[in-house]
């Protein structure tokens, strides 16, 4: 009696996750030139163990007035994966690409034991993309208004372009999609663009012989963007300015702190660093009795509450966060500053 | 009670407490799918032609600074594709607020942005001085959304007391374009 009790309450708290899937999309080049063939991968998760999965693609033309012209919705492959398995990467190559001034969009559907599903598009363009003047959609999945919209700016000083958009492919996997917080569960929220001007970044501690960060010819088309990154590849002292920042262009841990700013209002949490304190789920406190106060709503203790230095802000993140930490080697948010970027997300699409 | 019947009832403890903590767990999951999902559905699709929307655009205002004095450019206000970047709308202590206003001084909205005065430079790998620079001589944009009745804006930090800034005429001559 009591065995089948327990039986019963177990599977019934099985079932209530029936229906939940983690899908990761990608397509290899990020930014193809026309007739480049392609690899398409899904890495997937399902709870229920994964089935079947579908990629279909669908091909937008398109021409410098604006006009497109839709396709219908292909089927490509189908893969039956064996034993069911609740994760597994599925990959497909697409000979031969597709034509210039196109936008394609790819669609993976994902169904479990249970019948259950989950569909995950991406879209991106064809090089040659017919609008000049504006960023080419290389990973997009959402409207503009409603999710994170990042802009990667080539430095003039980039000598191979394809090795540029192989560090901008990086930025979205092994950068923001590799984020704790983000992962396989909101990274449909995100929007990549790769822009046709380049900037010229200085360095912060040349800036009175240098001059500012030179913005792309087209940067009135970019305001529209949370993150517009110049990406170089020589070393420099690497600052944010206005809306524009830079990063040598294999910094992974550089690019998610400044986006930790710029999309996520995160202020730093080093000492000498830029403070305030936001009204909604802050990552900085002006005062240690407020830290410590919030502390426990945020996963923490208020032991944790300690000073940035001697700058009379105070914080509950550990040392690792990555809104203490910069440079080459991706870190992560503590968990307080991932509240705040999960707030920031929902905000973002339910208040566009 | 005797040792026997603690020893029956080990196992069943044990199992409401792995069932409860499974529970505590799947619940999360399950919330945290649900909203997700309501996310999702709340996202439309990317839209190709978004930035030949003639409905989808904003404003943007610049600013020299002039020994590090902000000075509204003469210029119009420059008529941008799209809408603005996603900010954060609440006051913040400490921030550096937009807030713009009708003709008669009324609300109409209001952003916190990083102060555009400085630079601020988060590379430690060179350097870890002066890591928050003043501009000396350069320019900065105001973004706002397109709104013809936006008549003033007040920028600043909270601590600063800003007073309100005539930009009627910047909109004005944007809108006549």
């Amino acid at each position: 009696m009591r065995r089948t009790f327990a039986l019963m309450i177990l599977v019934s708290s099985c079932m209530i996750v029936m229906n939940c899937f983690r899908t990761m999309p990608m397509h290899d080049p990020i930014y193809p030139t026309k007739g480049a063939d392609i690899v398409y991968s899904l890495d997937v998760w399902a709870y229920n163990g994964v089935a079947n999965v579908k990629l279909y693609e669908r091909v937008y033309s398109l021409d410098a007035s604006g006009s497109i012209s839709f396709g219908a919705e292909m089927l490509i492959h189908e893969w039956d994966p064996p034993g069911t398995p609740n994760s597994t990467t599925l990959e497909y190559k697409k000979v031969g690409g597709y034509a210039a001034n196109s936008l394609i969009r790819y669609r993976f559907l994902v169904k479990d034991k249970l019948g259950n599903t989950r569909s995950h598009h991406v879209i991106f363009a064809i090089d040659p993309f017919p609008f000049t003047a504006h960023p080419a959609p290389v990973y997009v999945q959402g409207d503009i208004n409603h999710v994170f919209d990042v802009v990667f700016i080539p430095d003039t000083d980039i000598t191979d372009m394809a090795v540029f958009r192989s560090h901008c492919r990086s930025m979205i996997l092994d950068a923001i999609f590799a984020e704790n917080t983000i992962d396989h569960w909101w990274n449909r929220q995100f929007n990549f663009f790769i822009n046709p001007d380049r900037g010229t970044a200085t360095d912060a501690n040349r800036i009175s012989q240098d001059g500012l960060h030179q913005k792309p010819a087209n940067w009135a088309n970019l305001s529209f963007a949370e993150v517009k990154v110049i990406m170089h590849q020589n070393d420099l002292r690497d600052y944010a300015y206005g809306k524009l920042f830079s990063t040598e262009q294999q910094n992974r841990g550089t690019m998610m702190h400044e986006a930790g700013h710029a999309m996520f209002h995160l202020a730093d949490e080093y000492p000498g660093g830029s403070h305030w304190q936001e009204a909604i789920l802050p990552n900085n406190w002006a005062t240690l009795q407020a830290a410590q106060a919030d502390a426990p709503s945020r996963h923490k203790t208020a032991a944790d509450a300690v000073e940035i230095g001697t700058d009379g802000w105070y914080k509950i993140c550990d040392d690792n966060c990555q809104m203490k930490l910069s440079g080459l080697n991706l870190s992560h948010y503590d968990l307080p500053c991932g509240d705040r970027v999960i707030y920031c997300i929902i905000d973002n699409a339910t208040n566009p | 009670m005797k040792s026997s019947k603690i020893k029956n009832l080990l196992p069943v403890l044990f199992i409401v407490l792995t069932f409860l903590s499974n529970c505590s767990r799947q619940i999360e999951t399950y919330q945290d799918e649900k909203q997700r999902q309501k996310v999702e559905k709340t996202t439309p699709e990317y839209n190709a032609t978004y930035f030949v929307d003639p409905e989808s655009k904003h404003l943007a205002l610049i600013f020299d600074i002039v020994d590090g004095e902000l000075k509204l450019a003469d210029g119009p206000a420059q008529l941008r594709p799209g809408r603005m970047p996603y900010y954060s709308t609440e006051t913040t202590a400490g921030g550096f607020l937009v807030v713009f206003n009708d003709a008669a001084g009324e609300k109409i909205g209001q952003y916190t942005i990083e102060d555009p005065r400085f630079v601020r430079s988060c590379d430690f790998d060179y350097d870890s001085t002066n890591v928050v620079q003043p501009i000396r001589d350069g320019s900065i944009e105001i973004l706002l959304p397109y709104d013809i009745k936006i008549a003033t804006i007040v920028i600043g930090t909270v601590a600063e007391k800003p007073v309100p800034l005539d930009v009627s005429k910047q909109i004005r001559a944007v809108v006549k374009q």
